[in-house]
């Protein structure tokens, strides 16, 4: 569905991104993990437009994007940033809405959409007129979510879209997140840096460092056959919670 | 393009048939008292006479009076002048006055009667105690301060050939630039010792001040005389008349003279001079210095509002019935916040149409933005009195230039404030607006502007506020507004008047900025407004 080939991004002298080959599969869920500053977001900004590459090509749908097909390029996949991104002028429902408004739907499609859509991520109606700074950080990104939804986009891009909750938010989240990816059997590309998270969502995931892929496939297989001692290393330092352990009376 | 020509010159080849009230005769005045009475008079001359006359008053120094009349299309049509200004200032080392003077398409009139010359003036004591009797006498005295008008400073014939033709040896240190009903006050509280005075003024008396004797005969007579357009003539006359003046001025040129046989088919010079203008040179030989000298003390000390002045004068000396119709102060005051939120509000709506849109290209291309926001610094830090003066031979005198300069000391708030207000949105918002797959356009028009609303209101209300300020300056050119009294009130010394404009002003800043506080309470969009809950 979505692929970069031989894709790489500079910024000034700091290679966001190294030339790199990637394919994203219809219908599942990718995940990239990897290190803060690895390039994860550079990568996703590329897969939607929003960054133009230096060399290489992306392809959607078999398709080279340029800068010409961009735009309605975007309105076929929907994206999520880590604090959702919400427009502090509008109202959930303002934000959910605005672009089915500037390309012209008529209200009953609108409406009828955004009810779907509010039941899907559970999200309260009577919230749907409140502004975002009147909203919790779940409902925050769930407004988000509605947003990048909203016009049934092919994929779903999602840069941390967790990162920012408290673990109890995020949890229930989490839940709904991957209910609502196979409810709608989307494909998905989502970032994050939480490994756990990733084993969680992730049909696929992909491990970069430093601007580059280091390997791609199941948690399974890293952990089994780890490409180098990073991916090993990345693997192990993820920790579950450690408990006191009980001293004997 | 030529048939478009051709239309224009022919809609300027038949004039429209002329409205039933004539044009209005405008008068100028200098910015000093007795400019402003004879131009008072020279307004009831031309009513008396069935004219419509209006005054611009106050218009400034010399060039700015004289530039309104010369320039085309004209401002004034005439004003009061003095023989020895235009000698020594406009047409310098002219032989005969009035044809140098109608080489400029200026006309004048014969003297009124008095003669205003320049001289120095001093405290009679200070001048009795020190024995200074004569300009010359000012040379045994280096240690004296001086405090001079800007205008005498920079005539032909003011200070620095004064200071040659005397030998004076007066360093610049010493010599101070003051406002001339300033120098009178300066003089009075011992901060100069000498200014220069208009020998007519009636703080001579006030302050008991000497006139230094021109010892050396430095100064021209300054007569006073009517200067007016020389095409006045013929606009006054009816249409078919000029033809005939043209035909006898021919034959008397040629040494004929008007036909005695047909007397009915021309008509002599003097019988052509239109009555507006016959009315005006009544006043010729009728103003006695002392005359003059006095009324400019009721002025001046006793605060008898100009046009008393000149309507009394004229009831006495000619015999004119004159109503003064009296403005109430509430309509003077309403007029007054008129003409000033007229100034306001022309210069803040252009500069929001022009200021807005180069803030959002100072945003979105860095160093176009760098350039922009540069410029309009740069224009912040001229002073106003400078930008004002600047102005006025690119738009005359008036409202116009004193709108154009509020309309560039506005841009730089609105433009500051709407650049910071597009650079402060986040990222993250800017860029969901843009992977939603919005167009530029439309990322700034529904996402970016809205957001930026507040700072931009707030750029406005910045430049309104600083707007109502400046523009009293604005009288200072003739634009009227809250400034007039102000300055009226300072050259006549009469703090009430200063406070008829001066309250006035502070407080529709104060409205003016509770207005834009309510506006951003109320216009900002209400997601911005509301806390977090
Ligand atoms: N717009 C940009 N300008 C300059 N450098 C950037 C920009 N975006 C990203 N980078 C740099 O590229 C590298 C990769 O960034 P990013 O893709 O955001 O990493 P990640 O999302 O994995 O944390 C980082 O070193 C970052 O500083
Ligand atoms: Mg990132």
């Amino acid at each position: 569905m979505l692929e970069l080939r031989g894709v790489s991004k500079t910024f000034g002298r700091q290679e966001a991104l190294h030339p790199t080959d990637l394919r994203i599969p219809s219908g599942q869920t990718t995940v990239l993990i990897g290190p803060s500053g690895c390039g994860k977001s550079t990568l996703l900004r590329l897969l939607i437009g929003l960054t133009a590459p230096d060399s290489g090509e992306v392809l959607f749908e078999g398709m080279p994007v340029t800068p010409a097909n961009s735009l309605p390029l975007r309105r076929r996949l929907g994206y999520v940033i880590q604090d959702g991104g919400l427009f502090p002028h509008l109202t959930a429902r303002g934000n959910v809405t605005l672009m089915a408004r500037y390309l012209g739907w008529d209200h009953e499609r609108i409406e009828s959409h955004l009810t779907v859509l509010a039941a899907l991520t559970r999200f309260p109606a009577d919230a749907l007129d409140r502004y975002p700074v009147q909203l919790s950080g779940g409902q925050r990104q769930r407004v988000g979510l509605m947003r990048a939804l909203m016009l049934e986009p092919a994929a779903l891009l999602m840069d941390e879209p967790l990162g920012a909750l408290d673990p109890l938010v995020r949890a229930d989240l989490q839940e709904d997140l991957r209910r609502i990816f196979k409810t709608l059997n989307k494909t998905v590309v989502l970032v994050t840096h939480d490994l756990g998270e990733a084993a969680f969502f992730a049909d696929r995931i992909v491990l970069m460092r430093a601007g580059r892929i280091v390997q791609q496939g199941t948690l399974e297989a890293m952990w089994r056959e780890p490409a180098d001692p990073f991916v090993r290393q990345f693997i192990q330092a993820q920790r579950g919670p450690e408990l006191p352990r009980e001293t004997p009376v | 393009m030529r048939r478009v020509w051709l239309l224009l010159s022919l809609l300027f080849a038949f004039p429209l048939p002329a409205r039933a009230e004539p044009p209005a005769i405008r008068v100028g005045s200098k910015k000093f008292t007795e400019s402003v009475i004879l131009g008072e008079m020279a307004c009831y001359l031309i009513r008396d006479a069935g004219g419509r006359a209006v005054h611009i008053r106050e218009m400034g120094t010399t060039p700015i009076v004289w530039e309104a009349l010369v320039k085309n299309p004209p401002e004034i049509d005439l004003y009061p002048e003095y023989t020895g200004t235009l000698l020594k200032d406009i047409v310098p080392g002219a032989t005969n006055l009035e044809a140098a003077l109608a080489e400029k398409g200026v006309r004048i009139s014969r003297s009124l009667g008095f003669s205003d010359s320049y001289g120095l003036g001093m405290r009679a004591e200070v001048a009795r105690a020190r024995g200074i009797r004569t300009i010359s006498d000012l040379r045994q005295h280096p240690d004296l301060r001086y405090g001079l008008t800007e205008e005498f400073k920079e005539r032909n014939d003011g200070w620095a050939p004064l200071r040659d033709a005397y030998d004076l040896k007066v360093p610049n240190s010493r010599v101070r630039t003051l406002d001339h009903d300033l120098a009178y006050r300066g003089l009075k509280n011992g901060d100069i010792d000498v200014t220069d005075v208009y020998t007519t003024d009636g703080e001579i008396r006030y302050y008991d001040l000497v006139v230094l004797e021109d010892d050396r005969r430095f100064f021209p007579s300054y007569d006073a005389v009517w200067v007016y357009r020389a095409d006045l003539r013929n606009r006054l006359l009816p249409p078919l008349l000029p033809r005939h003046f043209e035909v006898t001025g021919l034959l008397s040129a040629a040494g004929a003279g008007p036909l005695p046989a047909l007397p009915s088919l021309f008509v002599k010079e003097e019988q052509l001079t239109p009555p507006v203008l016959a009315s005006l040179f009544r006043l010729e030989g009728r103003i006695s210095e002392a005359e003059m000298i006095e009324m400019n003390s009721r002025a001046k000390q006793k605060r008898v509002r100009e046009n008393h002045i000149a309507a009394g004068f004229l009831r006495d000396k000619l015999g004119l019935s004159i109503h003064v119709e009296e403005e109430s102060l509430f309509v003077y005051l309403l007029r007054l916040t008129g003409e000033h939120l007229l100034l306001v509000a022309v210069s803040l709506g252009a500069a929001v149409v022009v200021a807005v849109p180069l803030g959002v290209l100072a945003a979105k291309r860095p160093v176009v933005g760098q350039a922009i926001l540069g410029v309009v610094s740069i224009l912040q830090t001229v002073p106003s009195l400078a930008l004002l003066v600047f102005l006025i031979p690119l738009l005359g005198i008036g409202g116009k230039p004193a709108i154009a300069a509020l309309f560039l000391y506005s841009l730089l708030p609105i433009v500051r404030n709407t650049y910071a207000g597009l650079h402060d949105i986040p990222p993250g918002v800017r860029e969901s607006g843009a992977a939603l797959g919005l167009p530029p356009s439309a990322v700034l028009r529904l996402i970016e502007l809205p957001l930026a609303s507040r700072s931009i209101l707030a750029g406005i209300k910045t430049a309104a506020v600083i707007n109502v300020g400046t523009a009293t300056l604005g009288a200072l050119i003739g634009a009227g507004g809250y400034g007039q009294p102000i300055l009226t009130g300072i050259r006549l010394d009469d703090l009430s008047l200063i406070l008829q404009g001066a309250v006035p002003a502070a407080l529709l800043a104060l409205l003016v900025q509770g207005l834009f506080e309510l506006a951003e309470r109320t216009l900002a969009p209400k997601g911005l407004r509301l806390k977090p809950e």
